[in-house]
């Protein structure tokens, strides 16, 4: 939709197009039910006319005219104060219509009715000439009784009567079978009455609704223009359909004639402030200047008996100069509001348009055969109220979007926040562990570490046993190995693997042996844990340790690689020798030792060799795997 | 002649150090203190080429008689004595200004050549240490896979670390993941076709440039912090 309105030229066009082929059809639509098929509804087109202000029927003066006659008011004010009235005789036959029900239909007659057929009265609209009745838009079907009538020639008298001031006028007059104008009276009633009556009084209780909004919202100042729309509209339209005039019907009909230019000032500044156009300010001042300058001039022109026509030329000049402005700001700012008001303006302009050349002043057409205006006032309402709705869904679209928006950041804080949370506790447990990591180290290295290496100094001093010496040594490298378990090398294994071989790099030196370091990058093993890194520490401890016992070799390898076993990732590392391998009886002196390793190789869900041959003396090989299948 | 001052408090290896120190000509023991205070005393003295201190002092800890040292007797080099090379104390002290270390355990022959090293310029360093300060420097690895000669480089830098890998040289780095990775000085030296002398004193610019990271880190988060006026 907003797309189809961002080409303003097109749908000025279209819309222009579209409102005169309504307007045609509508014409064609509403001529149809005046003209009867079977043809036998007479329009009383010519009439004897007589303005003597006589309330009985008179005898002379008659003189014959066309039907309508307006503007009798000039003719008949001359004659007598105060009330005024008009006559007009016709005559028809009744062989034509047989049996069936006769009936009158007349309208646009101003303001008091009465009908007499063959002299006696058959209908009257006001009980007496001072009531407030306000006929001049209402259609009346008057049925003629059988008994009244006579067959060759029946006399029907119209009488209007109005006061000074007010237009008198005598309608069209059409007599036929009942069965036929009734449904042409029904039409008219509807469209002329019964139509505007709800569509204003509807208008009116939707205005009621807006000021209330205003009331909640008093800084919305489009809902003033609306109630105004709503208020103005109704104040101008209630003549139309209004059975009687609610106070003078002078004054209800001069304040009628007023309220159109202030409601079209209403409707134009409501547009002007909804589309904030530039110099919207200005603009509705202008508006509301102009509207009060047309009321200044048509009372001047109306007290001097003069016509308003050209007044309304004005209005509607200032209504069409206006829209231009819209349309002009549409060029601008494409907008699906733009479109619809300027359509629904340009179709008030045609519709006024159309009501203008029907008015009794200057009577260039009967178009539709109705006011239209008595319907424009709901349609800008209607119009405003959709542009001010859709303005408030986009407003609460807007609302849930940034709520949308909103929650998904609160959720997004939230998840942060509880990830950040979940980060600070693990980063305690961390730091807990590490702090007591320390402690242990402190402790191993301050306590138990400091008594060995003084008690290995005093027996070395009081030069002890080997094996007692020997004992101390181990002790001390086993504290080293688990020292170095400790550390935080996040599953390095090369780490591990180096640091031992630079503890280990004394021994090996003062046993004469030469250190092979074969290592290549290796992923980390997540789960090397300080645990698990000191059972693969002492498989390795016991490897080169008994490299060093048991041997009798002059080299040692210790590496490490990328390995995969049995289809699964994971490092190899081992410790080889080119001693003279394993002998049975060496390899029943190990064989405690290598159960231990086997046993540490299966807690760790490792894979252990001993591949061992008198040439190239022994290799353990030991596999371990990236991801352990505890740990997944 | 390297003059050596020893802060230690255990008299066994006060003992054992002056019987291993005192027969080599190049080397004399010019201070011996067994406690924080004293050994600060004999720190402001002066006078000394290396100290050697121990951490576990019964009236502090060593760290601060290193800092001391470092800051007011800059020309001179220190060495921590340490019983197995606690990883996280000898990085301390590192940071505090030590040049190397000496372990209780070993016959404390080597730390004569442990001495001359430092003096020489060089200076020693574990795998695991090496480890630490490439993590401390924002080049750590989750596993050490450090550039070998030829390879390309697959750093993975962790990112809550300050980037300090501009501080060191590309061979520095280089000899640090080889040191890292278990290579020795000589085996690293060859991998890099220097010297092994050269890598010592690689090391020892690493710990100096460590050194004042973290001098300049303290300094900066004292400001932050407001404890120093920085104006």
């Amino acid at each position: 939709m907003q797309k189809l309105f961002s080409r303003p030229p097109v749908w000025v066009f279209w819309t222009l197009i579209s409102l005169a082929c309504f307007a045609v059809s509508a014409c064609s639509w509403l001529e149809a039910p005046r003209k009867e098929a079977s043809g036998l509804v007479m329009t009383m087109s010519r009439a004897e006319l007589n303005l003597n202000p006589a309330r009985d029927v008179p005898t002379n003066g008659w003189i014959a005219e066309t039907l309508p006659a307006n503007g009798l008011s000039r003719r008949a004010r001359p004659s007598k104060n105060g009330a005024i009235n008009a006559w007009a005789r016709l005559s028809f036959t009744t062989a034509q219509f047989q049996d069936q029900p006769i009936a009158l239909y007349t309208e646009n007659n101003r303001e008091g009715v009465v009908i007499l057929l063959n002299r006696t009265e058959v209908f009257r609209n006001a009980p007496n000439d001072n009531a407030r009745v306000m006929g001049w838009n209402h259609p009346y079907l008057v049925p003629l009784p059988r008994s009244l009538l006579r067959g060759d020639n029946n006399e029907i008298i119209v009488r209007v009567s109005s006061r000074q001031g007010l237009n008198l006028s005598i309608g069209q007059v059409r007599v036929g079978p009942q069965a036929e104008l009734v449904k042409g009276y029904n039409l008219q009633h509807a469209l002329r009455i019964s139509g505007p009556m709800a569509a204003n009084f509807t208008m009116l209780f939707l205005t009621v609704a807006v000021l209330f909004l205003y009331v909640l919202r008093p800084t919305e100042p489009t809902l003033v223009w609306i109630a105004l729309t709503g208020v103005f509209w109704f104040i101008r339209n209630f003549h139309f359909f209004a059975y009687e005039a609610p106070f003078d019907p002078k004054l209800f009909m001069e304040v009628s004639y007023y309220a159109v230019f202030f409601a079209i000032a209403a409707s134009l500044s409501f547009c002007v402030d909804f589309l904030k156009l530039p110099n919207r300010k200005l603009i509705v001042w202008m508006l509301f200047g102009f509207c009060i300058f047309l009321s200044l001039i048509r009372f001047v022109v109306v007290s001097g008996n003069g016509p308003d026509g050209l007044i309304n030329l004005a209005s509607l000049a200032i209504v069409i100069i206006v829209t231009m402005l819209l349309i002009k700001d549409w060029f601008r700012r494409p907008t699906l509001d733009h479109g619809l008001l300027v359509s629904s303006v340009l179709i008030i302009v045609v519709l006024s348009i159309h009501d203008i050349g029907r008015s009794t002043s200057l009577g260039w057409w009967d178009g539709m055969g109705f006011h239209a205006q008595p319907y424009i006032g709901l349609l800008l309402f209607s119009v405003f109220m959709v542009s001010i709705g859709r303005r408030f869904i986009e407003a609460l679209n807007a609302v849930e979007q940034a709520n949308h928006t909103l929650e998904v950041r609160v959720a997004s804080v939230r998840a942060e926040l509880a990830q950040s949370e979940f980060a600070r506790r693990e980063l305690e447990v961390l730091n807990a562990v590490e702090s007591e990591r320390e402690r242990l180290m402190r402790e191993m290295h301050d306590g138990i570490g400091s008594n060995l290496i003084t008690a290995l100094a005093i027996a070395k001093q009081a030069d002890e046993s080997p094996r007692t010496i020997n004992t101390l040594k181990k002790a001390i490298s086993d504290l080293k190995i688990t020292v170095d378990s400790l550390a935080p090398v996040e599953g390095d294994l090369i780490s591990l693997l180096a640091n031992f071989r630079h503890r280990l790099e004394p021994e090996l030196k003062e046993a004469g042996l030469n250190c092979i370091w074969k290592v290549q990058p290796c992923p980390s093993l997540p789960w090397l844990d300080a645990v698990n890194a000191l059972q693969m520490l002492r498989i390795i401890q016991e490897a080169v340790g008994n490299v060093l016992v048991h041997s009798g070799a002059t080299k040692i390898e210790i590496g490490a690689m990328p390995y995969m076993h049995n289809g699964k990732s994971g490092v190899q590392t081992w410790v080889a020798d080119n001693g003279h391998g394993l002998s049975q009886a060496a390899h029943i002196s190990m064989g405690r030792g290598f159960g231990n390793m086997r046993a540490r190789t299966l807690s760790l869900n490792g894979d252990i060799q001993f591949i061992s041959s008198a040439e190239q003396g022994l290799k353990v090989q030991l596999w371990l795997p990236l991801v352990r299948p505890n740990t997944v | 002649m390297i003059r050596v001052i020893l802060v230690e408090d255990d008299p066994i290896v006060i003992e054992r150090f002056m019987s291993v120190v005192m027969p080599y000509e190049d080397l004399t023991l010019v201070g011996v203190a067994s406690t924080k205070g004293q050994g600060s005393e004999l720190i402001k003295q002066g006078g000394y080429d290396v100290l050697v201190c121990d951490l576990g002092l019964p009236d502090g800890d060593g760290t601060d008689l290193v800092r001391q040292s470092a800051t007011t007797q800059a020309h001179a080099d220190i060495m921590v004595l340490t019983m197995f090379a606690d990883h996280h104390k000898v990085l301390a002290a590192i940071k505090a200004g030590a040049r190397g270390y000496v372990l209780k355990d070993q016959s404390l022959d080597d730390c004569v050549g442990a001495i001359r090293q430092v003096f020489a310029g060089g200076s020693p360093i574990s795998p695991i240490i090496a480890r630490l300060l490439l993590n401390e420097l924002g080049l750590g690895n989750t596993a050490v896979d450090g550039t070998l000669l030829g390879q390309p480089k697959t750093i993975e830098k962790k990112a809550d670390r300050p980037v300090v890998n501009n501080l060191l040289s590309e061979r520095e780095i280089e000899a640090l993941n080889l040191l890292a990775r278990g290579f020795t000085y000589a085996e690293s030296a060859d991998l890099l076709g220097i010297s092994p002398l050269t890598i010592g004193s690689h090391v020892k610019n690493i710990y100096r440039k460590l050194e004042v990271t973290s001098r300049a880190e303290a300094v900066f988060e004292a400001a932050s912090l407001g404890i120093l006026d920085t104006h």
